[in-house]
């Protein structure tokens, strides 16, 4: 499958590959240089990729706590969620970002999720009185990450996102297309994206036109690259690699649960949702934690760890931080500690490193709550 | 796409530049921009033999890891040092930031390598 504006990425991008069925950007400029771009200016990224699904009608509500782990009952309009949808043995299916539009709501998902996730939805909706749209192949979505976002938003659509929160977004008509814009991002960075449904015409003219006004502010356009070596500095778990349900049929328990995950801050025990009753029952052996190589090399998913030459563990996101380090995220033994030392073998050499916490940068210096900008 | 005149060329895009009984190898432009932004390179030993088409060393890219090919047979004379701190050489400079030097055991194998005509032509049927 291809992006709306496939042509531009082909056209523009330095590398592109296949990502979940799509010919996507991976990079333009270079890896390192759209990372730094995001840290310092401004990104522009073509996610259009990911899944959107409309779930609308009088239980919809009522539905989305059942099938999402958040309660998703209180942010108002228009605003979301961070939620993740769960098997029945509490494993990741994939996590989302549930918007609440008021008459409706919108799930944001991986698009390596797409049919599934649609097809887990659709399965459960005869029991509710709910209408569940796909809009994953139509709906846009164009992120802007930086730290020069926020001047950006304001020339563009004289919205300030200083005064929104995270996860609040809002609906405005620009040249006849309505776009939700949402204060949101997988980068660490502050930033906005763009959900709209428009022709090839005015999704080329509103890319080229984020680009031009965001000329000054340094902007470029950035690929799938470094958006994963961002949201790694940043700590976050990405679904497929870091987080998944390995489909342990014969366990009570499948692997990764939101709690071997440290995703338990999306967790609602108040109310029922599927996946809680297995959640309740697990004995935590094992857990996603992060780490930083002492010596040179690039961690890699797979990669085995080790504490006093016993295996603990893999890794299951890595790459090498702006300041060159190897860093990323492992599924390792629960009862390790910050701090802790690790060797991971890289190619058949032990290399030393330390379990740390995220983020990778100093949040001082980067990231939505540095300190100067 | 730089490809340069004087050199042989590999299918695996290693460049070999002879002198006298030497070859100094690297790997090529188009090379350096399928790999992206180079992060590590894994150098060999210096004094190590090796043979037409092993493995030199593994270069990481951000994104991938890939092997280098020697091009010759021979003995490993030199090695390329700086590399090992600025690996991002090889994307500024692919045909001056050279990985080994290799004393030529066969000079006969040069002959099946490509020249720079052959070389081009090889990469428009990629």
């Amino acid at each position: 499958m291809r992006l709306k504006i496939h042509d531009w990425h082909e056209e523009n991008a330095k590398k592109m590959a296949d990502y979940a069925g799509f010919e996507m950007p991976i990079w333009y400029s270079g890896i390192k240089d759209e990372h730094l771009t995001v840290r310092n200016n401004v990104g522009l990224f073509d996610v259009s990729h990911m899944g959107e699904i409309i779930v609308e009608g009088r239980d919809a509500l009522e539905f989305l706590q059942y099938l999402t782990t958040n309660d998703i009952s209180k942010p108002p309009p228009i605003s979301a969620t961070y939620s993740l949808i769960l098997n029945e043995r509490g494993a990741i299916k994939d996590e989302c970002l549930v918007y609440n539009l008021g008459d409706k709501y919108m799930v944001v998902y991986d698009a390596v999720a797409v049919a599934k996730i649609y097809e887990w939805f659709s399965l459960f909706s005869r029991f509710y009185d709910v209408n569940i749209i796909n809009k994953s192949y139509d709906m846009q979505l164009y992120s802007i990450q930086g730290p020069k976002a926020e001047s950006l938003c304001k020339e563009l659509f004289d919205i300030d996102i200083k005064e929104m929160w995270w996860f609040q977004a809002k609906k405005i008509n620009y040249r006849g297309v309505d776009i939700i814009v949402s204060k949101s991002g997988y980068t660490g960075e502050n930033g906005f994206e763009l959900f709209f449904e428009a022709d090839l015409k005015y999704c080329m003219d509103l890319w080229k036109e984020i680009l031009e006004k965001g000329k000054k502010y340094g902007i470029k356009p950035c690929g799938l690259g470094a958006r994963d070596t961002l949201r790694i500095e940043a700590g976050y778990t990405l679904y497929g690699e870091d987080t998944k349900e390995k489909q342990l049929l014969s366990t009570d328990i499948d692997s990764i649960t939101p709690l071997e995950a440290g995703l338990d801050f999306a967790l609602s025990f108040d109310k029922d949702f599927i996946g809680k009753k297995a959640l309740k029952n697990q004995k935590l052996q094992k857990k996603i934690m992060h780490f930083r190589l002492k010596e040179k090399g690039i961690p890699r998913e797979g990669c085995k760890i080790f504490v006093n030459e016993k295996i603990i563990g893999e890794v299951t996101s890595g790459t090498l931080s702006m300041s060159g380090d190897g860093i990323g995220l492992c599924f390792v033994d629960a009862n390790l500690n910050i701090g802790d030392k690790i060797y991971i073998e890289i190619r058949g050499k032990k290399k030393e490193g330390k379990i740390v916490k995220p983020p990778f940068y100093d949040p001082k210096k980067y990231g939505a709550f540095r300190e100067v900008i | 796409m730089i490809v340069k005149e004087g050199l042989y060329y590999t299918k695996k895009h290693e460049w070999l530049k002879v002198e006298g009984n030497t070859g100094i190898v690297g790997i090529t432009d188009y090379a350096q921009e399928e790999l992206g932004d180079i992060a590590y390179i894994d150098l060999p030993e210096k004094g190590k033999e090796i043979k037409k088409s092993e493995e030199i060393c593994e270069i990481e890219s951000v994104k991938a890891v890939s092997e280098v090919y020697s091009p010759v047979s021979g003995k490993i004379i030199d090695i390329n040092t700086e590399l090992g701190d600025k690996p991002e050489k090889v994307n500024e400079a692919p045909y001056d930031a050279w990985i080994v030097k290799i004393e030529l055991s066969n000079k006969e194998e040069i002959k099946d390598l490509m020249d720079k005509k052959k070389y081009e032509d090889y990469l428009k049927s990629l």
